[in-house]
């Protein structure tokens, strides 16, 4: 289904022996991470741990703690607006925070296909108004199906157009559907890399024993 | 009066389930426009479908160009027609019908 919708990888919650892989058919394949959503101590406990096994670590957009916590933290990469609810505000000082460390905000775009009318009005009203916060702070914003199913996957135009729903204009879509979530792939590959020593430190040559 | 301006889209509609035909597609999309956007969009869309095979789902649709993109958008945030659970598609755009088949 990826293939055919002109998708190019995908990330995923099952336990993979690597957290880059890329299939026989071409198909790239990244392990993804949901940090608990149950309290800031839970979260740090599990983002070392998560950071060193999946391509891209995520927590959900809940309490303000967290949120904080996760847009200060180099290593968690998103901020997730998976149950769009009135709870799930970002504040501009959160944002603010997440654009310097590069933690992107993610539109997760399942929950306004499976609901309809006056529920779907208010999941496009959380959608917009964090993404017009996002914007405003230069936080990143990066667009993502969601799914659970292979049916709730969109082809990356489909997810273009549904960003111009949430207030982002037609260049700024190609940046949350391409060059944003490619950037943090290519971000996280280097810092699982063995010659990754800390964000602008790398081994470029190793030695002999002589 | 000046006639207004066309946009064909070239489509495909993957779907899991039973064959979903032209009628169906066509009502779901008008729903899901009137739904996002409001009557006024629906009355200004002038949306038709040109062609489209039940089977591979490929289609094309015809619409006035000014509301394109609110057809296409309401078009790919369709989940399911019927039972059929589906993802639509957007291909490719163009002012002619000539000009997409190239």
């Amino acid at each position: 289904m990826a293939t055919n919708l002109g998708l190019t990888g995908f990330t995923t919650f099952l336990e993979r022996d690597e957290p880059f892989e890329t299939l026989e058919n071409g198909m790239n394949l990244f392990t993804r991470t949901n940090l608990p959503e149950n309290g800031l101590r839970a979260a740090k406990k599990s983002v070392k741990e998560a950071r060193s096994r999946a391509a891209v670590v995520a927590i959900p957009l809940r309490g303000v703690d967290v949120a904080n916590w996760a847009a200060e933290d180099e290593r968690v990469d998103l901020l997730t607006l998976d149950k769009p609810n009135n709870e799930c505000s970002l504040r501009g000082s959160t944002a603010k925070l997440a654009a310097v460390s590069g933690t992107a905000l993610e539109i997760p775009i399942r929950p306004l296909l499976k609901s309809s009318g006056l529920a779907r009005s208010k999941v496009i009203k959380v959608f917009r108004e964090n993404v017009h916060t996002a914007l405003g702070a230069k936080m990143q914003v990066i667009l993502s199906s969601g799914s659970k199913s292979k049916m709730s996957m969109r082809s990356p135009t489909a997810l273009r157009y549904v960003g111009l729903l949430l207030g982002l204009d037609w260049h700024y879509t190609g940046i949350a559907v391409h060059e944003g979530p490619q950037g943090i792939i290519e971000r996280n590959r280097k810092r699982l890399s063995p010659d990754f020593v800390a964000p602008g430190v790398q081994v470029v040559k190793r030695g002999g024993t002589e | 009066m000046k006639g207004r301006r066309k946009r064909y889209l070239r489509f495909c509609l993957h779907r899991e389930g039973s064959p979903v035909n032209d009628k169906q597609l066509a009502k779901e999309i008008w729903k899901n426009l009137l739904s996002l956007y409001g009557e006024v969009a629906v009355a200004d869309s002038r949306l038709y479908l040109t062609e489209y095979n039940e089977d591979s789902g490929i289609g094309i649709l015809q619409c006035n160009a000014a509301v394109l993109e609110h057809v296409i958008t309401s078009a790919a945030l369709i989940g399911s027609i019927g039972k059929t659970s589906v993802s639509f598609e957007p291909k490719r755009t163009s002012g002619t019908l000539k000009g997409l088949k190239n």
